[in-house]
């Protein structure tokens, strides 16, 4: 009967419809009977009057009606009538604003209420809702936003989903397309990542998009990959720490740098570190940031406990948690970026580690005393970029000339100690220098052992280029050979350098006490492996840490018997290859199987007598039954890092090249052939070993022969150009400190040009050479002065004595003043003059001129601007007069020019050095002053002090002549970033300053004013306003500084 | 109170007792023939290695009868030269006394009478023009001019002039000037080698062969860094310093840091890396 009353309420609403839309009835009428089949009359028609309000309000687009017919039967399914009548009224409101959004709303409801409760139905249409403003594109992202709905659903949970909308919506306000892309990528991303990380996820999604909307693509796109590095349980805590981060601004590329520096720790630490950045997040989230990038540096030279010590250390300097003032904020950042001298301090403080770098001076006036010539000391980096055949960057070694140090040494927690083994490392290497580790001759004998004293197997005839070659050649298992060599060699050099440096004997023990604690377990090699680290740790000094079957005792001691002998104070490398070959009889014999595998009693030997004994080995070995055992591929022991690699066939290859004349020098060929018979080069391309060793080694040699001072391996940096590298601190005084080493400035000399320049510019201004020479001559002091009527002094005035006996026998009252002294008055001036190369003094000078512009003076150059003078020439003309004029007076006097490109490389360019003689180089010298790049004065005026302090001079003056402010790509947060590079300047001034030099600062712009007064403060400073008379001016103002100073 | 100074005349100082010297070459013969043939020595050589001790030695070791004294060896007079050394200095001045003048005589003109060694000290110190003053009594002249007295003095037979000069640290102001040093024989002194220089501190402050070696070593090690950062090397008067230090009990590693690291340089990495040579050489 109901179902009649339905039916009967369907064909009346059919014949209503009838009216307004024909097409609309047999969809209808398809969905009416399954519908109405599970409702009452009353709910029957409660849906009919939906339906009819629909179809209605949009008569003209039947679609909406159609969707609400579609979905009705599904949405039933899940939930009931009277959410189906909100979908309608929901999709009635959707409508009036976009029809489609409606459809796309009805056609996903079904799915999204069966993964939500229906009471968000209203919020979840208005999320649509917001996304769509006025263009058909946010139309499509809010269809798409509800079509991707239930998927997302699926994989998050309410909440998430109601951020992520909120997400996609702000980024929508911004880039419709990014929103698009970035929601249907969060489907992704939702399914993979657990759920905890989700809100996480959309908080720092949140941040990108307010703060750099652009690069949320970039998140959204690659963020499952990056956060594969974070520890899973971690993830969560990380992206709340970089969500403030990103809020501040930072670039995505930060959160990329942060998850790459947190992947360097162990994922067991990551808690920790998280825990450490959170402490910092909210003092200043740039702090965290930093310290996050800057903790894999950290960790390398702090446990976990003393980076907590230094992170506080850090905190404690910025003073309290909260409300830090913004300076104290920027020193706090500055901290965290290991970019302050007291970010260092507590470092070192903390941290035991010592670094080549920092005391690489130390180590080479160390390794230069022991050693005497001309040795260099390195970091062993330097060999391996030559490709020499050294491929160990952590070893300290030689090639026969230069020490190589490992770049840092941590053996121990405190730096006394680890800088006592570097010590070590360059006493050993020193010692296989001075002791003769590389002169073995062959067939010579030892001063204790005569040459061949066992047979040798194999005798080798092929043609060989340095003796060691020859001495490796007779033997068949060239690997074991060369590690018995370098064994007893570097026990025979360890030797000498005890007696020679008894001082240094508490710590080589240290070092070797730690050695043998790491070295590998015996009973995991094979047992002539066992052998020969018996022998090393016994070389070591100990003896009681070996372990050797019991019933071979006489082979270890026979060999420990013939390894004593190196020890004997006048061994000398030829005994050291003799007790190597005969070790080598020894080893051949033991067969190298698994030491586990041998059921025997294994004892320590505690001591052993010196001496040669010759046991029966093979008799020996018959005593336990190895038969059948398999034997393991052999290795030689890795020798300690303070002993290193010995490599005696290289090195005298190496060393045949340096001395030798073109004609027995060994060639490409031969050198080739040598390497490859030989075990001293691992995993390098042969070809170009040789080719690195033949072509290019002797011309380095020759560049190290030629550079007295040469402190960078020549190879590892472009030093065709740059004499010396030298670092300073730069002042930022927005953290108010320095920045430890920040820039790198490279010594150059400046290119000889042509006499002839020097000589038509004196020409040029021959009338004010003249005027300037002799007013210069005026300062020149009288080297001795006469002082007459004295009360006393070194000679009598003979008249005045006369005088003095007249007067008194004539009663005059006369004063006994006829003494004479010659005092010796010495002028003691040094000055270096600093000029600016930037590239702007290749400006023309400006054409209007200066108002102030004085007319060309007789006989100097006519009006500059008729010739296309430019800026730099003007600086060039100074300094020739200057030279003319200092040359009259004697005075010191250095002239340098500077620019650069960054802080990395600062060009500091010597024309002529304050202790140089005027000669033609030094004039030759100006005429190749050209402009550069750009001009960061800093570190160019603490390179200038450091010249003037070394010259031994009473006054010292600095003469900075510039065009215009200091700037440099990085002196300042941005390119308009002017302060940073004024304070700089200001405080290398100050530095001059303060140890006792007279800075003085020209300069050739005319708003000069503005920024020098700022650099300057109480310091002299000049603008002249009207350029062409710098070369007039300059030594006048040198007149004043020289006299006042 | 006891007068317990001796206060000489400058002309009447003798070298009585043997002083120490180990030769190194053949130095002495050769100057005990420029001595016979009065030809005057110049003696080259760096800080400390031994100069003055070897004038000295020859002093007393050229027993010489010399006027009316018979006493043991020859006069020695020195003189150590400065920049305001001036010709009176060393030829004499007048002076007044009373209502009179009285010239006294400088040391030059007393060691010219006498016939004694005078040895100039650094002589690049001193003036050029004070320096042109020695030229005639360098020569085969053997005079010396008087100018305010307008006298001539020859020199006794026993006067010899022997100067001494660092040509190491000196600059090119101060080098010497081509006509004074080419009137002199030049004997170029250097440190002694190891074995040499250990027997040397040995015998100059007493200590025992090994401390004496060990210091020889330091000073062939700390060597090394002369132009390297150093100067000038480390004196073999300084390690004779130290090992007297060493020899009164004080510790050899504060011994060394005084008379070695601290003299040398005020350089701080350099001093730090003499001392850890020090270190690396003696034990704590």
């Amino acid at each position: 009967m109901n179902s009649v009353t339905i039916r009967q309420l369907a064909a009346s609403y059919a014949d209503e419809l009838v009216e307004l839309d024909a097409g609309l009835v047999s969809v209808f009428e398809q969905f009416a009977d399954a519908i109405g089949g599970d409702l009452g009359t009353d709910e029957f028609s409660a849906w009919l009057g939906a339906h009819r309000h629909l179809s209605r309000a949009f008569s003209d687009m039947p679609e909406v009606s159609i969707h609400y017919l579609l979905s009705s039967e599904e949405i039933l399914a899940v939930s009931d009538l009277a959410t189906l009548i909100g979908c309608a009224d929901i999709a009635l409101e959707l409508a009036h604003r976009s029809p489609e959004i409606a459809n796309a709303f009805l056609q996903a409801a079904p799915s999204f209420l069966g993964r939500a409760p229906s009471s968000s139905l209203k919020g979840w249409a208005d999320m649509g809702l917001r996304m769509r403003t006025d263009s058909w594109k946010s139309v499509a992202l809010a269809k798409t936003f509800f079509a991707l709905s239930p998927c997302l659903l699926e994989s998050t949970s309410l909440e998430s989903f109601r951020v992520l909308a909120q997400v996609v919506t702000e980024l929508s306000r911004h880039s419709i397309e990014l929103a698009t892309s970035c929601l249907k990528q969060a489907v992704e991303i939702f399914a993979s990542l657990n759920d905890d990380v989700h809100l996480p996820f959309l908080d720092l999604a949140a941040a990108i998009v307010k703060s750099n909307w652009a690069d949320a693509w970039l998140y959204f796109e690659q963020v499952l990959g990056k956060l594969n590095r974070f520890q899973p349980s971690e993830t969560g805590t990380f992206l709340s720490l970089i969500s403030p981060i990103a809020a501040e601004g930072a670039p995505y590329e930060r959160f990329e740098e942060i998850s790459l520096a947190v992947s360097q720790f162990d994922e067991s630490e990551h808690g920790e570190l998280a825990r450490m950045a959170l402490r910092l997040v909210d003092i200043s989230p740039a702090a965290a940031a930093e310290f996050l990038l800057s903790a894999p540096f950290l960790r390398e030279r702090l446990t976990p406990v003393l980076m907590w010590r230094w992170l506080e250390m850090g905190l404690e300097k910025a003073g309290d948690d909260r409300g830090l003032e913004q300076n104290s904020i920027e020193e706090l950042d500055a901290y965290f970026r290991l970019q302050s001298v007291t970010a260092d301090k507590a470092l070192a403080l903390l941290s035991g580690r010592v670094e080549f770098e920092k005391s690489a001076n130390l180590f080479r006036f160390y390794g230069q005393a022991l050693t005497g010539d001309k040795v260099l000391v390195q970091p062993v980096s330097h060999l391996v970029n030559r490709g020499l055949g050294w491929t160990s960057g952590s070893r300290a070694t030689t090639e026969g000339r230069v020490i190589f140090v490992p770049p840092y040494i941590d053996l121990f927690g405190d730096i006394e100690g680890n800088l006592q083994v570097y010590k070590v490392c360059i006493a050993h290497q020193s010692g296989r220098l001075t002791f003769g580790s590389y002169d073995f001759q062959y067939d010579v004998d030892g001063t204790y052992l005569k040459s061949g004293i066992s047979q040798r197997r194999d005798a080798n005839t092929e043609p060989t280029i340095v003796p060691m070659q020859k001495f490796f050649n007779q033997f068949q298992d060239r690997l074991l050979i060369e590690g018995l060599f370098s064994l007893v060699e570097d026990y025979r050099i360890d030797g000498c350098v005890q007696a020679e440096y008894p001082g240094l004997r508490k710590w080589s023990l240290k070092a070797k006490d730690h050695e043998v604690s790491q070295r590998p377990e015996l009973l995991g090699l094979g047992l002539r492996q066992v052998f020969i680290e018996n022998l090393l740790r016994a070389s070591l000094g100990h003896l009681g840490s070996m372990r050797w079957p019991a019933p071979w005792k006489p082979i270890l001691e026979s060999a420990l018997g013939s390894l004593a002998i190196a020890a004997r104070p006048e061994a000398t490398v030829q005994d050291a290859a003799e007790i190597a070959s005969l070790l080598y009889g020894l080893a051949t014999d033991i067969p190298n199987i698994p030491a586990h595998k041998i059921k025997t009693e294994w004892i320590a030997i505690e001591d052993c007598r010196e001496g040669l004994q010759q046991p029966d080995v093979k008799t020996l070995l018959e005593t336990i039954d190895i038969v059948g055992v398999r034997e393991l591929d052999y290795e030689n022991p890795v020798q300690p890092v303070f002993f290193g690699d010995l490599k005696p066939e290289l090195v005298q290859t190496l060393n045949a090249l340096r001395s030798g004349s073109s004609l027995d020098r060994p060639t490409e060929e031969q050198i080739q052939s040598m390497l490859e018979n030989s075990v001293e080069v691992e995993d390098a391309d042969l070809d170009s070993v040789a080719e690195q060793i033949e072509i290019d080694f002797p011309v380095l040699v020759e560049e190290e022969m030629g550079d007295e001072d040469c402190t960078e391996y020549p190879g590892s940096l472009d030093t065709t150009e740059v004499i010396s590298w030298s670092t300073y601190d730069e002042w930022d005084f927005r953290a108010n400190d320095y920045l430890n080493d920040w820039c790198q400035l490279g010594e150059r000399n400046v290119a000889a040009g042509e006499l002839e320049y020097y000589e038509e510019t004196l020409a040029e201004y021959s009338g004010l050479v003249m005027e300037v020479r002799r007013q210069f001559e005026l300062m020149r002091p009288e080297s001795q002065r006469a002082l007459k009527d004295l009360d006393d002094g070194h000679e009598i005035d003979l008249d005045k004595a006369i005088q003095f006996f007249v007067d008194k026998k004539a009663q005059v009252g006369p004063r006994a003043r006829f003494y004479a002294r010659r005092d010796k008055i010495e002028r003691s001036v040094a000055v270096a003059f600093l000029l600016d190369m930037s590239g702007s003094t290749d400006e023309s000078i400006d054409e209007e001129g200066a108002p102030g512009r004085s007319a060309p003076m007789p006989g100097t150059a006519s009006a500059a601007q008729d010739s296309g003078k430019k800026i730099i020439d003007l600086e060039k003309e100074s300094m020739i007069l200057a030279i003319e004029a200092l040359d009259a007076i004697g005075d010191d006097f250095g002239i340098y020019g500077f620019s650069g490109h960054g802080r990395n490389d600062v060009s500091f360019h010597v024309i002529k050095e304050l202790d140089q003689v005027l000669d033609d180089t030094v004039k030759k010298r100006i005429d190749s002053i050209t402009p550069l790049r750009s001009t960061r004065m800093g570190p160019a005026v603490r390179h200038a002090n450091a010249k003037l302090l070394a010259c031994p001079a009473k006054v010292r003056i600095l003469m900075l002549i510039s065009d215009g402010r200091p700037q440099d790509q990085g002196y300042g947060q941005d390119a308009g970033d002017q302060e940073y590079a004024i304070h700089d300047t200001k405080q290398a001034l100050v530095e001059s300053k303060q140890e006792g030099i007279v800075p003085f600062l020209i300069t050739v712009d005319k708003q000069g004013h503005d920024y020098l007064q700022e650099i300057c403060g109480d310091i002299g400073y000049e603008v002249i306003a009207d350029i062409e008379s710098l070369p007039r001016r300059l030594p006048t103002i040198y007149k004043y500084l020289a006299t006042k100073a | 109170m006891g007068q317990n100074f001796t206060q000489i005349q400058v002309e009447d100082f003798r070298i009585t007792e043997e002083p120490f010297y180990l030769p190194i070459a053949d130095e002495v013969a050769l100057f005990e023939s420029a001595y016979n043939q009065h030809l005057p020595v110049l003696i080259k050589g760096p800080t400390g290695c031994g100069k003055t001790r070897f004038v000295e030695y020859m002093s007393w070791r050229l027993h010489r009868h010399v006027g009316d004294r018979d006493e043991e060896g020859v006069p020695l007079v020195t003189i150590a030269c400065h920049e305001d050394l001036t010709a009176s200095d060393l030829v004499g001045r007048y002076l007044l006394e009373g209502e009179h003048t009285r010239w006294i005589e400088g040391p030059l003109s007393r060691a010219v009478k006498t016939g004694a060694i005078c040895y100039l000290d650094e002589i690049v110190e001193a003036r050029k023009d004070t320096t042109v003053l020695i030229h005639p009594l360098a020569d085969h002249r053997r005079q010396l001019p008087i100018e305010k007295r307008g006298e001539l003095l020859q020199a006794a037979d026993g006067f010899l002039l022997v100067m001494s000069f660092n040509p190491g640290y000196q600059s090119v102001l101060k080098d010497l000037k081509h006509s004074t040093r080419q009137r002199f024989i030049a004997i170029e002194f250097d440190y002694p080698t190891r074995v040499q220089e250990s027997e040397i501190i040995r015998m100059e402050s007493g200590c025992n062969g090994e401390i004496a070696q060990d210091l020889a070593k330091l000073g062939e090690k700390v060597r090394h860094l002369k132009s390297h950062g150093l100067a000038e090397g480390v004196s073999t008067r300084l390690l004779v310093y130290a090992a007297k230090l060493i020899v009164d009990g004080i510790h050899p590693l504060r011994a060394c840091m005084t008379s070695v690291v601290w003299s040398l340089t005020d350089d701080e990495e350099i001093q730090q890396a003499i001392n850890e040579v020090v270190c690396s050489i003696f034990e704590e």
